[in-house]
């Protein structure tokens, strides 16, 4: 890895963001269009020290990585929209164990085998409510190669905090987009590594949190410490308990690790004229056409956009405080589905506030020319 | 060697251009191989690719989009230049051209008399002849960039030669006579 400036694809530039960020054990089944990142992670981990498994599906490979992230490793998948769908269980397990690891989900188009080669934003539901029961979830969507590398950093550093899987929802524009990036060096990261319990085995509790507030260190399997992996409802100690109380407590504690830290989580940014006609707010591969007409408006037309980088545990402070710092401007958000992260938005802002979606779910990218038709009537 | 390239690089605009046709014809590489002569000049570039679910056959394009400037929208809006390999590509980007376009194509795959806005080149035949019939994309990339020079092509030609194997020698010969087949034309 070096500092110059690589031509590379987004596929590829969440492997590099994986090692740099210490991960090494990646399962998986690869799967269109993120097929390069199981290629790139097969032929790349080896080579420092890592493990590549290939997997018979997916539920299996969620499986093995929840099973190596136990070990001690860092560890991630790639997957996408049918994959995903197979992995929810699993992505349960490792919320109610409370195990590290990182998912990349590039999206693709749907229901079912859908559109296989063609891009779509619809998995960002199944990304926060897929898996069942009541959980939280922490879903990061990079719409450019260089934030593939970045957000897949940021991704293994949440997961560790929290001890809460990380999805990185990229889609099969960004994925296979290749765009000049800039790699930091190595040691210019200083990715979150595991640590040891700051206390004895005699004293050690898995599920309880530590003097800062986040979750206490997770020790390896095989250690000198006792770690009970319960996908059943637990005490803090990890043995099974039907007790209610015990119940709703950990239900609680799960739920609000990742709500509760929502302000250091949400990553964003906001980018156009200090008094927009419109407020753009978009994600992924459609906040780019968004930015085409922030950078290069055109006449008579003054959008802003902010930009999503945290889709889940959602910004509502950030959409809040945005919209009021612009009174009475209407909102659109483009997305490459039928709706989904505006109902999050429109919850946020109230029915009052003049707020639309932009949809397209062809498998093909949304347009500025159509967006900017569409912002054009919502103005006027 | 035409030296209209190095001059027209020289832009902070947003270059836009498409290579177009079938898949299994290598327009993927092409476009990786655009990408990575504009990166290594220094340019800010983006590199799209959108195919169907068949390793061969199906509609299949790559889009480059050059600029000194980021790049926000990453696929091409209104393609500065297009590389036509098949009839279908051909006619779908001539359709509602604009006045700056030109699309290049090669007349054994697609043989409508020369349009305004259109160049034909015999690609398939000159590779053919020179025995480099798998390097006939390489041949089209080098007429297209002579005619659209999005990158300065003394970059392509440097990635090429760092492929030192028969292919990559076919390659070198292909792309620089598409060079002199747009020069001389």
């Amino acid at each position: 890895m070096s500092a110059q400036r690589s031509f590379v694809q987004g596929n590829e530039a969440v492997v590099e963001g994986a090692l740099a960020a210490g991960a090494r054990y990646f399962a998986g089944y690869p799967i269109t269009p993120s097929s390069e990142i199981a290629e790139m992670a097969a032929r790349k981990l080896p080579g420092v020290g890592g493990v590549y498994m290939q997997m018979e599906d997916e539920i299996a490979s969620m499986a093995a990585i929840i099973g190596a992230s136990l070990t001690g490793k860092k560890s991630f998948t790639a997957t996408s929209g049918p994959g995903l769908s197979l992995m929810l269980e699993n992505l349960g397990m490792a919320i109610m164990a409370e195990v590290p690891c990182v998912i990349v989900d590039v999206q693709r188009s749907g229901p079912s085998t859908g559109l296989a080669t063609k891009p779509a934003q619809a998995d960002v539901m199944m990304a926060r409510w897929g898996s069942h029961g009541d959980h939280s979830a922490i879903v990061l969507a990079p719409s450019s190669v260089q934030e593939c590398f970045d957000l897949t950093v940021r991704a293994f550093d949440l997961a560790e905090q929290l001890r809460h899987p990380v999805l990185v929802l990229s889609d099969a524009i960004v994925g296979h987009m290749r765009e000049d990036v800039h790699f930091p060096e190595p040691e210019a990261l200083d990715p979150i590594t595991r640590r040891d319990p700051d206390v004895g085995p005699e004293e050690y509790v898995m599920h309880a949190d530590g003097a800062d507030g986040l979750p206490v260190p997770l020790p390896p399997f095989g250690s000198k410490y006792l770690v009970r992996a319960n996908s059943s409802a637990h005490d803090p100690s990890g043995y099974p308990s039907a007790d209610p109380g015990l119940a709703r407590a950990n239900i609680r504690r799960l739920h609000d690790k990742v709500e509760d830290a929502v302000e250091w989580i949400s990553d964003y940014s906001l980018i156009g004229p200090d008094e927009p006609d419109v407020l753009l707010i978009s994600y992924g591969a459609s906040a780019r056409t968004a930015e085409q007409l922030v950078v290069d408006p055109p006449t008579d037309s003054r959008p802003a956009l902010l930009k999503l980088r945290t889709l889940w545990p959602f910004p509502d402070r950030v959409i809040r405080d945005t919209v009021a710092s612009f009174p009475g401007v209407p909102v659109v958000v483009p997305e490459m589905n039928l709706g989904q992260i505006v109902r999050e938005v429109q919850r946020v802002v109230g029915k009052e506030h003049p707020c639309y979606g932009y949809h397209r779910s062809d498998g093909q990218p949304i347009e500025p020319g159509e967006l900017h038709r569409f912002v054009e009537d919502v103005v006027t | 060697m035409n030296t209209l390239a190095h001059e027209d690089t020289c832009t902070n605009k947003r270059r836009e251009v498409v290579l177009a046709g079938s898949g299994g014809q290598g327009l993927v590489f092409l476009g990786r191989l655009v990408g990575q002569a504009a990166a290594r000049a220094g340019l800010r570039v983006v590199q799209t690719q959108s195919y169907g679910v068949a390793s061969r056959g199906g509609f299949s394009k790559s889009e480059v989009i050059v600029s000194e400037a980021p790049i926000a929208y990453p696929m091409a809006m209104d393609p500065w230049g297009v590389l036509a390999l098949t009839d279908e590509a051909r006619r779908m980007y001539r359709q509602g051209e604009s006045a700056n376009r030109l699309v290049v194509f090669d007349r054994y795959l697609s043989s409508d008399p020369e349009a305004a806005g259109e160049r034909g080149f015999p690609f398939t035949q000159e590779s053919r002849s020179l025995n480099i019939e798998g390097s006939f994309n390489l041949m089209a990339l080098g007429a297209f960039l002579a005619l659209r020079p999005v990158v300065p092509y003394a970059e392509v030609l440097s990635i090429l030669r760092e492929d030192g194997s028969a292919r990559g020698e076919a390659n070198v010969e292909a792309f620089q006579h598409g060079v002199h087949l747009a020069g001389d034309s």
